[in-house]
């Protein structure tokens, strides 16, 4: 991973701070990874969780507020967009549809002064037909527009390409052969992918490694037979849980301190809705500065404290010092609303942002199980609003 | 107890001057208490047959039976339905912020059915709204009652169209891909919430997801190209599909709980276009199994519509 002949794009305490009005969101907290030549980054997290910002970021799309881009251990330069390209997750919106296909694909291909590869080449790469170069984008489905959004990205042999939700927009038999291409390619030009997806099992399917993101920053990073066997977050083990299974032998599939994280049942999750006197109780002498209170009861951990209106839509902890997800965790303690916790390695390349991952006997504790109930719906008001429209607002 | 039986739906659209068959002669039931699911392609007409039970859509022509509690829906005056929608029978929709009307409050959406069915005065609504937003685990609802749409999440919103879809306690739910456009942990308490709240009511849930399908139902109808090609138990068409399009769906998709594989198997070529429907199975051009008589003559319908099944076995 540090070997600097490999690496190919890396990021040092990226981060990028959004103003609404007098309030602030860190859309991603002082992230700092590094990607090697050949690999695929998965990267997970909910909606508004900053995925696309930092996807964005590392294109140079979105200037950051603090940090740095290295690509092959240089910092970020004008030149450098041929080697770096991105696929849209919206097949309709991402082509013109006033241009042809073949102009499409062609566009970069004249901006940058280059002869080769043709379009004809490229057509071929990603299985499209000769005679789509003449056709508009509407006469084509969503996985065929997909394919020219490949080739438009491939034209110009980039090393590095970024893949936003390539196949969230498609149908699941299409699906699979656009991520067969996107493989199939990776390995013919030794591509560079991070692959930002909200299927977890598509992403277990494509990476090697996997980052799972949360309120802006990396709470767990491994590779990824070990992300999916041994997930030590407890936020990675939430949405694990969270994916509804096909077969429900579920003996083998998460399997916690022998009893499966997820709940349904209303009772445990009422038992696990802290309310604030708990957690203050909990953190101890030192008491939860005021601001912190108020948005977990924003949050609806405390019915009767609730405020009418959300006081902060900020990743609130994360600038406080604290986890930013102990609110939503069962296991929290004191220590986690007052100390954030650093990434740390716990074996093999297994980074985990979380005071107690790999203590077993913390994390493990059949007794309490994520609050379920309290995700989503819970979040601060400007959290959402901006999730809503996530891709607009950060274009 | 047969709850909804629908028998030989048809569905057309008039496009470009040309008849789309959205759907192509359909039936199925669903009972009372049981939760079927319909899964899809986008494009495969489930939407078109579950909306046009409702008679929500602006069709060309639909023809067939669509029973419901032993009535024929479609004989019914378009104020008859009224007294149906809603009452009888409730409907979830896809896209919870397109649904909820922007310029009201939560509280005057969940009781306007209550009103309008007669169900509650309006004073009575009002606490019967409150606790049906509770029903649906929303916290702190008697904020959110005068609240707007805008001011709720996704899963929220989600939770508010549940909830007026239980309002006024029909005997039916239909939800048509009520998870499509949310994080998968808030699909996880959706699935709970609907899976708690239908439990007394027959569900009929649309998807394209066949894990929610695995998650959710008892029964599930394939649709492909406008007609069932498979139907049956959930643990049954999962483990033992008999329908190659069925089959080749579920080999396309990784599977958590499986070990990865090297590739997908992938289903080669497109739907057929529904403006001019194949004369023989829909799918069998995408079919490796074709036979010659695939492309003359639609197979029977059966638990699974193939010229390999044998009929009548």
């Amino acid at each position: 991973m540090n070997d600097e002949r490999t690496c190919m794009i890396e990021t040092r305490e990226l981060t990028k701070i959004y103003k609404i009005g007098k309030e602030t969101l860190a859309a991603v907290n002082n992230i700092s990874f590094a990607l090697d030549r050949g690999e695929i980054l998965g990267l997970v997290g909910e909606s508004g969780s900053g995925k696309s910002t930092l996807g964005r970021m590392l294109l140079g799309l979105i200037p950051p507020t603090s940090g740095q881009v290295l690509f092959e251990g240089q910092p970020f330069v004008k030149s450098l967009p041929s080697r770096m390209q991105m696929i849209f997750q919206d097949p309709f919106a991402s082509l013109n549809p006033r241009m042809t296909i073949g102009d499409i694909i062609n566009e970069p291909l004249t901006i940058h002064r280059r002869a080769t590869p043709t379009v004809d080449e490229l057509l071929d790469l990603v299985g499209l037909p000769q005679s789509a170069k003449g056709r508009f984008p509407h006469e084509f489905s969503g996985g065929q527009r997909q394919r020219v959004g490949i080739a438009r990205a491939l034209a110009l042999h980039p090393d590095f390409i970024v893949c936003d939700e390539p196949i969230s927009a498609l149908d699941v038999s299409i699906q699979a052969q656009i991520v067969n291409l996107l493989l199939q390619l990776q390995k013919e030009f030794s591509l560079t992918y991070l692959f930002i997806a909200h299927d977890l099992a598509m992403v277990r399917h494509i990476s090697t490694r996997v980052a799972v993101m949360y309120q802006g920053e990396f709470v767990e990073t491994a590779r990824v037979e070990d992300l999916y066997k041994s997930p030590s977050h407890p936020y990675t083990q939430l949405l694990l849980s969270s994916i509804p299974r096909l077969y429900h032998d579920r003996s083998n599939a998460l399997n916690l301190g022998g009893k499966i994280l997820r709940s349904s049942s209303t009772v445990e999750i009422e038992s696990n809705l802290h309310n604030v006197n708990e957690i203050e109780q909990r953190a101890g002498a030192q008491k939860m500065p005021k601001q912190i209170s108020n948005d977990l009861a924003d949050r609806g951990i405390d019915g009767k404290r609730a405020s009418m209106r959300p006081s902060n839509p900020t990743p609130l902890l994360s600038l406080s010092g604290g986890c930013p997800f102990a609110p939503r965790c069962p296991f929290a303690a004191a220590k986690c609303y007052q100390e954030k916790p650093q990434s740390r390695d716990i074996g093999t390349g297994h980074f985990v942002a979380c005071h107690f991952a790999g203590q077993k006997n913390v994390l493990s504790n059949p007794h309490k199980q994520p609050e379920k109930a309290g995700i989503g719906q819970n979040c601060p008001q400007i959290l959402k609003s901006k999730s809503d429209q996530n891709n607009p607002k950060k274009r | 107890m047969t709850l909804l039986q629908v028998d030989n739906l048809r569905v057309s659209f008039s496009l470009y001057g040309k008849e789309l068959q959205a759907v192509r002669g359909v039936s199925f039931e669903v009972n009372s208490g049981e939760a079927v699911g319909i899964v899809g392609e986008s494009g495969c007409g489930k939407s078109a047959a579950v909306q046009s039970i409702l008679r929500l859509l602006p069709a060309s022509k639909i023809e067939g039976k669509i029973r419901f509690d032993g009535v024929d829906l479609l004989e019914k005056s378009e104020r008859e339905m009224r007294e149906i929608r809603g009452l009888k029978i409730g409907m979830v929709f896809q896209d919870p912020m397109a649904s909820l009307n922007p310029t009201m409050t939560i509280g005057a959406q969940v009781a306007e059915g209550l009103i309008f069915h007669g169900i509650a005065s309006k004073k009575e609504a009002k606490t019967r709204a409150l606790q049906l937003l509770r029903e649906v685990e929303i916290q702190r609802p008697e904020e959110r009652l005068n609240q707007y749409p805008h001011e709720l999440s996704g899963g929220m919103r989600q939770r508010v169209l549940i909830a007026i879809a239980l309002a006024a306690k029909p005997r039916l739910l239909i939800a048509d891909e009520p998870t499509t456009a949310l994080d998968v942990t808030v699909q996880a308490q959706i699935l709970d919430v609907l899976k708690k709240r239908s439990s007394a009511t027959g569900l009929l849930l649309i998807t394209h997801d066949l894990t929610v399908v695995a998650e959710m139902c008892e029964r599930v109808l394939v649709f492909y190209a406008g007609k069932i090609v498979e139907q049956g138990p959930v643990s049954q068409i999962l483990s033992q599909p008999r329908h190659p399009y069925t089959q080749m769906l579920l080999r396309s998709i990784p599977h958590l709980d499986r070990p990865r594989a090297e590739r997908l198997q992938t289903i080669a070529g497109t739907p057929p276009n529904l403006l001019a429907p194949p004369q023989g199975c829909a799918f069998a051009k995408r079919c490796p199994y074709a036979m010659p008589i695939c492309k003359k003559e639609p197979p029977f319908i059966g638990s699974a519509a193939c010229w390999r099944e044998l009929p009548y076995s």
